[in-house]
């Protein structure tokens, strides 16, 4: 009780030392923490693009490959699947839905993908978080065009505003446009920190819409071009895809699914676990992870360091009220364990007030974080390595 | 009340011998007055007796137990319980109000709080505070107190828990002429409630009038003696 009491009037009478070691412990913490998550942000923000889908269904070439070109938008795909097909897997009764994603066309640097209301309605990233708009609705009809949120940022298109396609380039400027059939915005999505920001997506129509007077593979001739208006839901019919998602109705379905695609004898097929395949493709840029971890040691021992050296300094200012003290009877015993104690209360509070501007920072930035460097803060808050930190303090 | 024999100290760092006292007693309640030049050893006799500093050889003996075949942590306790010890320097907590400096050696010595219980606490402090004359300033901070009160306030530390010895180390030497021998009248006063025995150190003798008992730390010392002879 009087060690307690003692302990907690010496801190006091020491007010600015106490709290520039207390804000030195904090800042390491902060710092820690900060690492920690910024290293779970990373990882999390990749390997959770697409969530709760069992199968990620392409034309055959490699899972890193497919992966790439349907998610990163990095790479182009070798071929497409045919209507057919994907509408017999779609049908198949252990199947619960699928997203279709038709891709090869951009938009300034950014690519357009053509997809159905299943991605409005099924897409996941993160676990549980599904598209949201901030303004508008989903792309269904023929002209209809959705932007991404880092589209929107970057070229400001209102609602009702008008989109040209340029043919065949998904990054980079376009060499031929679909001038003669422009895209009017319908909505626009809220910020998701993946790759699904930098896209923006059309129906199935429109994306067999701008090709369909383009069967030879070039641009259409004068003669030979067919007016936006003469176009509807009903005269168009959609061709090949390039790759879908898949849900399966019970996941035990999934591997049993996925041998029957990648043995499906009409065309050559492969379906990849996406969540497999996002993992291997993170653990493959391990350098990251490593450099990242190294960082955390290094903060965790300059921390540790800043924080023996502020309480040995503390120490020796005090020799003179330790010897007072002992002169007074305190023996060796007690006066330790003033000062363990005092060493505790300094750390426990330094934790505290660490994990608080940690939390209130991440709390107060993440909006900016979210758009600004499509920055996630996600995760469980604390992980073993903050445990470790804690123990060795 | 003390009884030495045969006490020999040396500095580990030296190879001179500081103190060489063949014989020194002391009666219970007695208070006796220590001269000597500065630096001739008495604050290190003072030091040897509440075993802070351990002889050579010899033995010290204080109401009956020998300090010197005690361990660290019982000279510890033993001084925490049977002295009290006045400071050149007072030696005061400075963050910590007049009360909670003078109560301090009670939280420290269980023998001292058995004296005086912690309901008692309150009540015993202003007593010896209003015998002091400091007890208006009971809740103030010592750092705000004159020297005079500080060193009122180290006395009242020292003697409460009914001490059977205080150890005195030039306690006055800040003080003028008047309010030395009123602090001294006042140190006896308390002393004389429970037949404490006073060690008083110091190179200034116009004290040595209020003792029982005036003597020079060379009288008893002969380590001393050889130095001043050399000189």
């Amino acid at each position: 009780m009087i060690l307690l009491r003692l302990a907690l009037k010496s801190l006091r009478n020491r007010q600015t030392s106490t709290l520039l070691t207390i804000l030195s412990i904090a800042m390491s913490v902060t710092l820690l923490l900060a690492v920690e998550r910024t290293k779970r942000a990373a990882e999390e923000g990749f390997t959770q693009s697409v969530s709760q889908v069992d199968l990620l269904v392409g034309a055959r070439t490699g899972p890193l490959n497919l992966i790439l070109y349907t998610v990163f938008n990095m790479g182009s795909a070798s071929n497409n699947i045919s209507w057919e097909s994907y509408q017999e897997i779609k049908t198949l009764p252990e199947v619960a839905w699928t997203i279709p994603y038709s891709l090869g066309d951009g938009h300034k640097g950014f690519r357009v993908v053509g997809t159905d209301e299943n991605f409005y309605q099924h897409y996941r990233y993160r676990g549980q978080k599904n598209i949201e708009f901030q303004d508008g609705g989903p792309a269904l009809d023929v002209w209809d065009v959705v932007l991404g949120s880092q589209v929107f940022d970057k070229l400001k298109y209102k609602i009702g505003d008008k989109v040209v396609v340029a043919h065949g380039v998904t990054r980079g400027e376009g060499i031929q446009m679909h001038e003669d059939k422009p895209f009017r915005v319908v909505g626009i999505l809220k910020p998701t920190g993946t790759a699904l920001d930098q896209s923006l997506y059309i129906s199935l129509y429109g994306m067999e819409a701008i090709h369909i007077d383009w069967k030879t593979g070039a641009a259409p001739t004068q003669e030979n071009t067919i007016p936006q208006n003469y176009l509807s839901k009903e005269n168009i019919k959609i061709g090949p895809i390039t790759s879908f998602f898949l849900r399966t109705k019970t996941r035990i379905e999934t591997l049993t699914l996925q041998r029957t695609i990648n043995n499906y004898e009409s065309e050559p097929l492969l379906a990849i676990i996406p969540g497999a395949a996002l993992g291997d493709l993170w653990r493959g840029l391990s350098q990251i992870d490593t450099v990242l971890k190294l960082i955390s040691l290094m903060v965790l021992f300059v921390g540790l360091a800043a924080m023996i050296s502020t309480i040995l300094a503390g120490l020796n200012e005090r020799r003179r009220e330790m010897a007072i003290l002992r002169s007074l009877g305190a023996g060796p015993a007690r006066l330790t364990a003033l000062l363990v104690f005092e060493s505790f209360l300094l750390t426990g509070l330094a934790i505290l007030t660490g994990v608080l501007l940690n939390t209130g920072m991440f709390v107060l930035l993440s909006d900016w974080l979210e758009s600004q460097f499509g920055f996630y803060v996600v995760g469980q808050m604390f992980s073993p390595t903050d445990y470790l930190y804690y123990f060795s303090s | 009340m003390i009884k030495i024999e045969n006490l020999k100290f040396k500095y580990p760092s030296s190879s001179q011998l500081i103190l060489d006292i063949p014989k020194f007693q002391m009666k219970k309640g007695e208070k006796i007055f220590l001269y000597g030049p500065s630096g001739c050893g008495k604050t290190t006799f003072l030091e040897v007796l509440a075993g802070i500093n351990s002889p050579l050889e010899g033995i010290v003996e204080i109401s009956g137990c020998d300090v010197t075949k005690m361990s660290a942590s019982e000279k510890d306790q033993f001084r925490a319980d049977q002295m009290g010890y006045i400071f050149q320097s007072f030696n005061l907590i400075p963050y910590l109000n007049v009360q909670e400096n003078i109560t301090l050696p009670l939280y420290f010595s269980s023998k001292k709080r058995t004296r005086v219980s912690a309901a008692n606490e309150n009540k015993k402090t202003t007593e010896i505070c209003k015998l002091l004359g400091i007890e208006p300033y009971l809740t103030q901070p010592v750092t705000e107190l004159s020297v005079g009160q500080q060193q009122r306030v180290a006395a009242a530390r020292a003697i409460i828990g009914q001490p059977s010895l205080i150890l005195a180390d030039e306690p006055t030497s800040a003080l003028d002429f008047n309010h030395r021998e009123k602090f001294i009248k006042l140190l006896f006063a308390l002393c004389n409630q429970h037949q404490t025995s006073v060690l008083f150190v110091s190179h200034d003798r116009t004290l040595e009038k209020l003792f029982d008992r005036s003597l020079s730390l060379h009288e008893i010392n002969i380590s001393s003696k050889v130095d001043e002879d050399a000189l």
